[in-house]
């Protein structure tokens, strides 16, 4: 087995904060800052340290000693970051979905509102009750159809 | 595209050449110093040992959890050469295995200690002394061998040149300009012919676990602590790079976040 092989075969090891990792960024990230925040859960923070811009090159991976899969952390790191933004998308839409709905809900209550107003006053006219006996009349007459 | 290359160090080998580099200086005062104080010092290293392996991470192969705890193998080594002349060695052996508990197992152990836990310990001891305790004399063999295992440290890369390089400097400029008297730290060879001085540049200004990753800001920890050393020397000697280090591990991650290298700066390098 190669030597490097031996060395990718050893198990992680806590940072040690060396520092090493720091001019081996091609993209002048500071990984070691971003690992920590990572693996304390604050992927915010990381994303604020230019997570995003990781290219995955591997390269703080080969300098780190302690045999740290920083690369992979980044990249599980960027895909959470993008889930939860998908996520974040996803709820934003939907909340927009339920406000609109209750907007409707609420339009249709005062058009139901309006239209029985329109009725009762309808139906309190001279006109609706002449117009009812009219109605009630044809249908007493003899012949007439129900 | 360059393929990159992994280190040729690991951490464990970093720490294993940490404590090879001191051997030299641990047989040198060994002989000067007595059989007891070797046995001490062994006993110290075995206690912070067990302590560090007792409050490690569960689910570490016993293998990893010895090779990740030689850092405290160091620090106890480091108490016993610093240690002030006619200290108790019972009480150096167990402040240095309380020190492990306190500065590292409860920050989480490995790589996570905000405080050099050797410094911690002989904090406690210089505290516990009550009066100034004087520092313990050195042979030119000692600081010839000090010398040597910081040059081997820093050809091979195991150390950053920028906070020894700059702590040094600190102390020698604040000692020029104090003229420091009461640790022997009047002009340039004194201070660089203190084993005190290179081994607090070096082994614990230089560990980068408690001290800074920015390469600016590594600078500015060096001068600060160097400076913080011989200042807090005249007040309290024999304890002022202990306490002049713990003050400086404490304001390590500002001094990294106030002085971080901006991106484009760091892409250019």
């Amino acid at each position: 087995m190669p030597a490097s092989g031996k060395a990718e075969a050893r198990s992680e090891l806590p940072c040690i904060r060396c520092g090493d990792c720091l001019p081996a960024c091609p993209v002048g990230l500071d990984p070691q800052q971003m690992h920590v925040h990572l693996r304390a859960g604050q992927d915010d923070v990381a994303a604020s340290l230019g997570l995003e811009d990781c290219t995955a090159c591997a390269a703080c991976d080969a300098a780190c000693p302690s045999h740290i899969a920083l690369a992979s952390q980044f990249r599980i790191g960027r895909e959470s970051l993008a889930a939860r933004a998908l996520l974040m998308q996803q709820a934003t839409a939907a909340r927009e979905r339920f406000e609109q709905r209750g907007q409707r809900l609420a339009r249709d209550v005062e058009d139901r509102k309006q239209r029985d107003l329109e009725l009762a006053r309808q139906a309190s006219s001279g006109d609706a009750v002449a117009a009812a006996l009219e109605r009630a009349k044809a249908r007493r007459r003899p012949g007439a159809s129900e | 595209m360059m393929t990159p290359t992994r280190g040729v160090y690991d951490t464990p080998s970093r720490m294993a050449w940490s404590l090879a580099t001191l051997a030299p200086v641990v047989l040198l005062e060994a002989f000067a110093r007595g059989s007891a104080w070797l046995v001490f010092l062994l006993l110290a290293n075995l206690l912070a040992m067990v302590v560090a392996v007792l409050t490690n991470r569960p689910g570490r192969p016993i293998a990893s959890w010895v090779f990740a705890n030689l850092d405290v193998a160091v620090a106890a080594t480091l108490v016993f050469l610093l240690l002030y002349a006619g200290a108790n060695l019972w009480l150096a052996s167990a402040a240095t295995a309380l020190s492990v508990f306190l500065a590292r197992s409860l920050f989480g152990g490995p790589g996570q200690n905000l405080f050099h836990p050797g410094m911690l310990a002989l904090a406690l001891l210089g505290l516990h002394a009550a009066i100034s305790p004087a520092p313990a004399p050195w042979s030119e063999w000692t600081v010839i061998a000090c010398w040597l295992g910081c040059g081997v440290l820093l050809a091979r890369g195991l150390v950053s040149w920028r906070a020894p390089v700059a702590f040094l400097a600190g102390a020698i400029a604040t000692a020029v300009v104090f003229d420091n008297a009461s640790t022997g730290a009047g002009d340039i060879a004194a201070v660089l012919g203190n084993p005190a001085m290179v081994i607090g540049a070096f082994f614990v200004a230089g560990d980068p676990t408690t001290g800074c990753i920015q390469p600016r800001a590594r600078l500015a920890y060096g001068v600060c602590a160097g400076t913080l050393v011989v200042l807090v020397s005249g007040w309290q000697p024999g304890i002022g790079l202990p306490l002049a280090m713990l003050l400086m591990n404490f304001l390590a991650p500002w001094l990294d976040r106030v002085l971080a290298t901006p991106r484009r700066e760091a892409i250019a390098r």
